[in-house]
């Protein structure tokens, strides 16, 4: 079975981090990765 | 937790845990019979059913409807007072400058009562100085602010957040307006191209929020509060991030077994998730994942996602032919 090291394949030029990440945290965003509350830059 | 007098005694007494313990079931049971929330919860189904425009009117009507307002924050307030210990039973939320009650949670439809504590709000603008970040949803939301504060607001605009976003054309957002925000105004948005800004307030705002996550953009987009440029995206979407790290599991525990949920997810509507879910598939079993590497390459509807299966073919495979390949019934 052929494996690929993760880390070696290429990403998306557009970098996406998963829902709730830390940088939408930091302006208020979707803060809470169960539960979607606030939207906008409070 | 320090222990005061009256939470020992409340803490040793079972029947008075009891008693408040039926107290907090009764106040679910009276705010889920409220007429409204009712409405919602029976509405909220068939209104999915006909997209984004028709969730918002239902929770427009329901975020407009003070009599409901009045009815569930009296029954909490009332069943507080007859006992210190019975707390609302709805979720609550809270973030630096604000603190809510979820009224209302669905996977279409989530509404919130909440308020922004004006010092809250004016410390965070200052440890910001002048560069507030400012955040698109990706989501269409609703806002009816009760009290407005005196706040200032400014309206900002973005390239549209549409299927085949990417950074280089999320360009740079723009100020649209600035204003003083109304007590009882209503703020409808379309997170995939306008946000907001509360810039500062006089005194604390009182709100109701409605957001859905229907026909959301795939990301959530962050600009710089200085240069107005694009500085992250994130997904919008709370189930397909929870996927990709059950993927991410299921790989490192080496589940060859569970190759065909890696390639149903190639096929997920979002373009991150489908080359995220390629990436662990190649991870997991390369020669499994090449068929369906070569159908990324050749023809997935987004330029990013065809454009790092080619390159993924070239580096990892350059002497594999398509034509030795045929699609994995998984």
């Amino acid at each position: 079975m052929k494996i690929l090291d993760i880390s070696k394949l290429p990403e998306l030029k557009t970098r996406v981090g998963i829902h709730g990440s830390a940088r939408q945290q930091e302006v208020g965003g979707v803060f809470c990765a169960g539960v979607v509350i606030v939207a906008n830059s409070y | 937790m320090i222990v005061n007098q009256p939470l020992a005694a409340w803490l040793a007494d079972p029947a008075a845990r009891a008693a408040t313990d039926s107290a907090m079931r009764s106040l679910a049971a009276g705010i889920a019979r409220t007429p409204a929330v009712d409405a919602l919860r029976r509405g909220v189904g068939p209104a999915a059913g006909a997209g984004a425009t028709a969730v918002l009117a239902l929770a427009r009507a329901f975020i407009e409807d003070d009599a409901m307002i009045a009815a569930v924050m009296q029954a909490a307030i009332a069943a507080a007072a007859a006992d210190p210990f019975c707390r609302p039973s709805l979720r609550a939320t809270r973030n630096e400058v604000q603190d809510g009650l979820l009224l209302f949670s669905r996977p279409e439809l989530v509404v919130q009562l909440a308020v922004i504590g004006a010092d809250a709000l004016a410390i965070k603008r200052r440890s910001e100085a002048g560069r507030a970040p400012i955040a698109f949803t990706g989501q269409r939301s609703l806002f009816r602010f009760l009290k407005g504060g005196g706040a200032s607001l400014s309206i900002w605009t973005a390239p549209a957040i549409e299927a085949g976003f990417s950074a280089p054309a999320g360009g740079r957002c723009r100020l649209r307006e600035r204003r003083r925000l109304a007590d009882g105004e209503v703020l409808e948005l379309d997170g995939r191209r306008e946000s907001f800004l509360l810039e500062g307030a006089e005194s604390d705002l009182v709100y109701l929020f409605a957001s859905t996550p229907l026909e959301a953009g795939p990301v959530g987009t962050e600009y710089d509060g200085e240069s107005l440029e694009l500085v992250a995206a994130s997904s919008t979407d709370d189930a397909g991030s929870r996927t990709q790290m059950m993927l991410a599991l299921l790989r490192s525990l080496g589940r060859s077994d569970a190759a065909p949920l890696f390639a149903e997810q190639l096929s997920a509507p979002h373009f991150h998730a489908r080359w995220q879910a390629m990436r662990e598939m190649l991870a997991l079993d390369a020669e499994l994942a090449l068929p369906h590497l070569r159908a990324l390459a050749a023809s997935d509807p987004h330029a990013e996602v065809r454009a790092a299966a080619a390159e993924t073919l070239a580096a990892f495979f350059p002497d594999r032919p398509a034509i030795q390949e045929s699609p994995c019934p998984a």
